[in-house]
């Protein structure tokens, strides 16, 4: 698999990132390298393995669905947010 | 350095005066870097009073900023502390300092630290390993009489192998990672790094336990090991021979007196085999970093940490995470996105799940003949600074401690010596899910036959 520049784009989208025009040769290089020493995998005979996993047997309990709300712990994520005003988070303007 | 277990006899008086010996220390040994507050130039972070302990940057203690080592985290202040932290609070330990990290716990040097290099303190040319580089670099420096690491795939043991300390990750949901800043959830776990096998005993029955916040600790009551530790109990100990002879010579060397230790103080050596490591690290790149992808995906610039301004909420999460990331935490995040995507998630993802199955596996089956398992932690004693700047080979030096993440299972790192240029040289315990007892008698049985 080789990961050229189109599947590096979509890639960035989907990941909300952006690599500048002198560095993606190199990344789309490392990339590349790393998938392709992944694909090691496929000497392996996997057709039995479960595609599931988890290290904890029986796997993750349920929990009652009880709301908890520290409000201290909302005052103190509040105070340090990039911007914040009453309560709230303020981001760019999204609909013009 | 006093010990853990003195420290835990001393009035309180007493450890206010290690306290005020251990600043100036951390001050006089400014150049070292295990402390993100020595790279900083800022008083060392404290929380409460009692028997200090440094944690790595990725630990929560309310109202310290806690940030990864990343620049993204940069003016982010925890809301509240990590299970871990209370449960060290309750014992008389307090929170004593940050430790330097690879950013996001991504890298085996902590040379991507958003704060600068962690020197070792055998060798100031070479890294300290990583990611916890500098909790273990505190320890071995004598500035620290304990810390927390984490390790993902291999972030408490190959720095404390690089190091020459003792580093012990639990199985995995034993120690709650609540309040851990996540990497990869699924393999993530925090332990102790510490001056000897006794005090990693001592620490992790502190910090382990069961915590209802957190749904992938496991549900039991802890039974603690310090108490009960054994190093006379006779096991049978399986070595991993293909790894054995694969290793550069003074690993191997190193590993030889390991065995002979061992056996002279009573245990059973055999001889099994394990798949090729590369399989091992391919499974770990596919599943660590299609976690990372999701769990990274929180820093937006909306909630904490640095904010790029621009008029347009979407060029402004852009700009936020590409200003604020790393390299190996960008290319992992491009990674993991790549596995995780339409088209390549069966070929990739679920590929490594699968292989996650077979690798466990393999350890069940040495498990039906052994108590524990003996393997080097490192192919190499510490390399120096940007001596592997192409990241596929920073990755394999992880070869021998990243499978047991990914079967779950405990591990721990012990000294072994040091090689001709005085670096030390670690050897790693392996037990099986639950086993620390096992673990930690086989681990101070080690450590009392050496004699070091």
């Amino acid at each position: 698999m080789k990961i050229d520049d189109t599947l590096l784009s979509k890639l960035e989208k989907l990941s909300s990132l952006h690599i500048s025009e002198e560095k993606r040769e190199g990344v789309i290089q490392q990339l590349s390298e790393i998938v392709a020493f992944v694909e090691n995998l496929n000497e392996l005979n996997l057709e039995n393995e479960e595609a599931s996993f988890t290290t904890l047997q029986g796997g993750t309990p349920f929990r009652e669905d009880v709301p908890h709300t520290d409000p201290a712990v909302v005052k103190t994520i509040l105070a340090h947010a990039p911007q914040s005003e009453d309560g709230l988070f303020v981001v760019p303007k999204i609909i013009e | 350095m006093i010990t853990l277990k003195e420290a835990l006899t001393l009035p309180a008086e007493a450890l206010k005066e290690i306290r005020d010996d251990l600043k100036k220390e951390i001050a006089a040994k400014k150049e070292l870097g295990a402390y993100v507050e020595q790279l900083t130039n800022q008083p060392i972070g404290e929380y409460g009073e009692g028997i200090p302990i440094a944690l790595k940057d990725n630990i929560q203690v309310k109202g310290w900023e806690v940030t990864s080592g990343s620049n993204i985290l940069q003016g982010y202040v925890a809301p509240y502390n990590a299970t871990v932290v209370d449960n060290m609070l309750r014992r008389g330990l307090a929170p004593f300092g940050r430790t330097n990290m690879d950013e996001f716990a991504m890298g085996s040097s902590t040379e991507s630290s958003f704060y600068g290099k962690t020197l070792n303190p055998h060798n100031p040319m070479c890294v300290p390993g990583g990611s916890s580089g500098g909790s273990a670099a505190a320890v071995a420096a004598g500035i620290a009489i304990a810390a927390l690491g984490s390790d993902t795939g291999g972030s408490i043991r190959q720095p404390a192998a690089f190091c020459g300390c003792v580093g012990l990750k639990p199985t995995y949901g034993k120690v709650s990672r609540y309040g851990l800043g996540a990497y990869s959830s699924s393999l993530d776990q925090i332990g102790p790094i510490t001056q000897n096998v006794e005090d990693a005993a001592i620490l992790y029955d502190i910090i382990a336990g069961h915590e209802p916040k957190d749904s992938t600790s496991a549900a039991m009551a802890h039974e603690s090991v310090a108490d009960k530790l054994n190093p006379d109990r006779k096991m049978t100990i399986a070595v991993i021979e293909n790894y054995l002879n694969e290793a550069s010579s003074e690993v191997r060397e190193k590993m030889l007196e390991g065995i002979k230790a061992l056996q002279s103080a009573g245990h059973t050596i055999v001889y099994r085999n394990f798949i090729n490591s590369k399989y091992d690290i391919a499974t770990y790149y596919v599943i660590a970093t299609a976690e990372a992808s999701a769990n990274l995906s929180r820093y937006d610039g909306v909630r904490y940490g640095n904010r790029h301004n621009s008029d347009s909420l979407k060029e402004m999460f852009i700009q936020s995470r590409s200003l604020g990331f790393g390299e190996e935490v960008k290319r992992r995040i491009l990674l993991g996105t790549f596995v995780l995507s339409s088209g390549y998630y069966d070929a990739y993802y679920i590929k490594a799940q699968r292989a996650r199955h077979f690798i466990k596996a393999q350890y069940e089956a040495i498990f039906q003949e052994a108590d524990l398992i003996f393997m080097p932690v490192t192919p190499t004693a510490a390399f120096e600074f940007g001596s592997k700047a192409d990241p596929l080979e920073m990755y394999l030096s992880d070869i021998y401690t990243i499978s047991l993440n990914l079967a779950g299972l405990p591990g721990i790192s012990v000294p072994l010596g040091k090689n001709q240029e005085g670096l030390p040289i670690g050897g790693q315990l392996i037990g099986q899910a639950y086993g620390e007892q096992a673990l930690l008698d086989g681990a101070l049985s080690l450590e009392r036959a050496l004699g070091l």
